[in-house]
């Protein structure tokens, strides 16, 4: 069900921010019963007819990368592409707790943000799907199952889910060893109180045991239908060097997926530089967007 | 109580488009509202959403809540121009977002007739709230949660002005390293921060010979001035609070296991304690046992909670709409 709730209403009553050839309306939209926060990115003159939806990353890498979202979304849509961002249920500004969401919200909320998009703006046709860290594996996802997603990119997306969860448990491990000196849970402990129903926290977020065990078990080399769509593949590193083998190996599975390196810090964690743009990342993705319209 | 919960967007006075969430009760409060203020980077939603469940909370108690997001920061227009985190902070901690903050208030004002305001944030939300509170009257009182009272930069040896509190503590891990081949091949291969391990150990032999006075002189004496205190000392910190605390109230909640306590305790409670003896009874001080800086657990971010929400009843109980 779509509860949408913007336009020219939505204009009026909430304003939007109007710059170069673009107007950013903030909005929330309905999935099923609770709220979603978005922003439409939508650009003035000469639309184009596809748009894109922002997956984000997981957590605390959704803040720390979050101007690097809104930056790129200005620069697809001075170019004439509308852009969507939008927090899952239980994160930002969304509705809902963080406990209670999973992957399986995640993807319902991700595939409701590619409707909304399409419903509200006129002219898109087909909807992209851009995702960074998680979200470039939850656009991978998601494409799988949406009819209208046109092309994907990923940068620096998460191929293994169980690696990713036991990375999350360290973080917790981190902060038992900060504040009590030891550990008193390890992750074994960590695993069993989630599947008896406590949460864990991850960076001051309550993690519980759908998320975990949802996550934990995306493998994205095994699914073959991610190489249906054309794809870009960003890894990001902070020196150029080899493809990372496991991309390497998706490559020889999937001929139409592009995979691309760029160097810039890790931004979706905290690190000594600030991060407002990753002009390398940008450019490498624009460079593959323009080849493809070629 | 229901409450409506909306974006906004305002534009600053350099004309910059500035993006926020309002959270309005229905049977709202006009005589004063509260607006959470940016801790940096993370916008409006501060870490873990932190913000989110402020505005919630004291939504309930019937105050209209803004969290917005200043220039450059968050789904704001304007862009940050330093290159490193650190100069960013520094930026902020010497009053980057104030105008941003006074031109929020202004807006709530004309939209919504509030005239008083709590200011709330934690760490360069605190500090902001602080320092618009010095120049701007309608600042009723600042609830500031983790205030820095040091100038943040990143061509500063950070290590050079740390506090007994964070030496002690890594006095600990240097002794745990003692054990730790790897550590040893650091420490043969000149890779090791000398400087930094001495000063530890150096600190925990003036303790131990009971030499904490002549310490407290060397850091810091009660003229306060930033030399004494350590250069890397704000020196705005102690105008402006005693600026706010002439007439107002300030709730200032630390976490106990947080640097930023040990640096207010060091840099400010020791050296300023004639004028902090004087204005002790106006301030509040909270500290929330064990927690780190964001306040992760849920068990800290309740306790600060409840500490923020009784403050707020007895000096904004609905019965006599305020302070006098």
């Amino acid at each position: 069900m779509l509860g949408l709730s913007i336009s020219t209403d939505s204009v009026r009553k909430f304003g939007s921010l109007q710059k170069d050839n673009m107007q950013e309306i903030p909005f929330f939209f309905h999935n099923e019963n609770y709220r979603l926060f978005g922003v439409l990115h939508e650009a003035k003159k000469l639309p184009r007819k596809e748009g894109f939806v922002f997956c984000a990353p997981f957590a605390e890498e959704k803040l720390w990368a979050h101007r690097v979202m809104v930056n790129f979304a200005r620069e697809l849509a001075v170019r004439g592409y509308p852009v969507l961002r939008f927090d899952y249920m239980g994160n930002g500004d969304s509705e809902g707790e963080f406990e209670e969401s999973s992957l399986e919200t995640i993807l319902s909320d991700t595939e409701c943000a590619t409707r909304t998009l399409m419903a509200q703006v006129r002219d898109v046709e087909s909807v992209n799907l851009l995702g960074l860290r998680l979200g470039g594996t939850v656009a991978a996802l998601v494409a799988e199952s949406a009819a209208k997603v046109n092309k994907l990119i990923l940068w620096e997306p998460i191929l293994n889910g169980a690696s990713y969860m036991r990375e999350m448990l360290r973080v917790n491990l981190s902060t038992q060893t900060a504040v009590y000196k030891k550990i008193l849970h390890n992750t074994d402990d960590l695993v069993r109180m989630m599947k008896e129903g406590k949460t864990v926290n991850v960076d001051g977020y309550e993690m519980a045991w759908p998320l975990y065990e949802q996550v934990e078990k995306i493998d994205l080399l095994e699914r073959s239908k991610t190489c249906d769509i054309p794809a870009l593949i960003v890894q990001i590193c902070r020196k150029e060097k080899y493809v990372n083998p496991l991309l390497a190996k998706l490559k020889e599975k999937c001929s139409i997926i592009h995979i691309d390196i760029s160097v810039e810090e890790p931004f979706w964690k905290e690190i000594r530089h600030y991060y407002s743009k990753a002009n390398n990342l940008y450019q490498v993705t624009l460079n593959w967007l323009e080849q493809d319209e070629r | 109580m229901n409450a409506r919960v909306e974006p906004v967007l305002f534009d600053s006075r350099n004309n910059i488009r500035l993006f926020g969430i309002l959270h309005r009760p229905e049977d709202a409060r006009e005589d004063v509202g509260i607006i959470i203020l940016s801790p940096g980077i993370k916008s409006r939603v501060a870490p873990h959403r932190l913000y989110v469940k402020m505005a919630k909370r004291f939504c309930q108690m019937g105050f209209c809540v803004l969290r917005f997001d200043p220039h450059g920061i968050g789904d704001s227009q304007g862009e940050i121009e330093e290159r490193m985190v650190a100069d960013f902070y520094g930026s902020v901690q010497v009053g980057r977002f104030v105008n941003d903050t006074i031109d929020a208030m202004d807006w709530m004002a004309k939209e919504h007739g509030i005239s008083r305001f709590i200011l709330a944030g934690l760490c360069g939300g605190a500090i902001t709230g602080l320092l618009t509170g010095a120049s701007d009257r309608r600042v009723d009182s600042l609830l500031g949660l983790g205030i820095p009272v040091i100038l943040d930069n990143a061509v500063t040896d950070q290590g050079k002005y740390m506090t007994r509190g964070q030496l002690e503590v890594l006095r600990g891990s240097y002794l745990k390293k003692l054990l730790d081949i790897k550590s040893w091949s650091r420490f043969l291969m000149l890779k090791s921060d000398y400087g930094l391990i001495c000063r530890s150990i150096m600190t925990a032999m003036k303790s131990k010979i009971g030499n904490a006075r002549k310490y407290s002189n060397e850091s810091g004496n009660s003229t306060g001035s930033s030399t004494k205190t350590g250069h890397n000392f704000n020196p705005y910190f102690p105008m402006a609070l005693h600026k706010m605390l002439s007439s107002r109230r300030v709730l200032l909640v630390f976490s106990g296991a947080d640097r930023l306590f040990w640096e207010f305790e060091e840099k400010y409670m020791t050296p300023y304690k004639n004028e902090y003896e004087k204005v002790k009874e106006i301030i509040e001080i909270y500290i929330v046992k064990d927690a780190n800086h964001v306040f992760s657990y849920k068990v800290w971010q309740g306790d600060m909670l409840n500490a923020a929400v009784t403050w707020l009843n007895m000096n904004y109980s609905r019965v006599n709409k305020g302070r006098s």
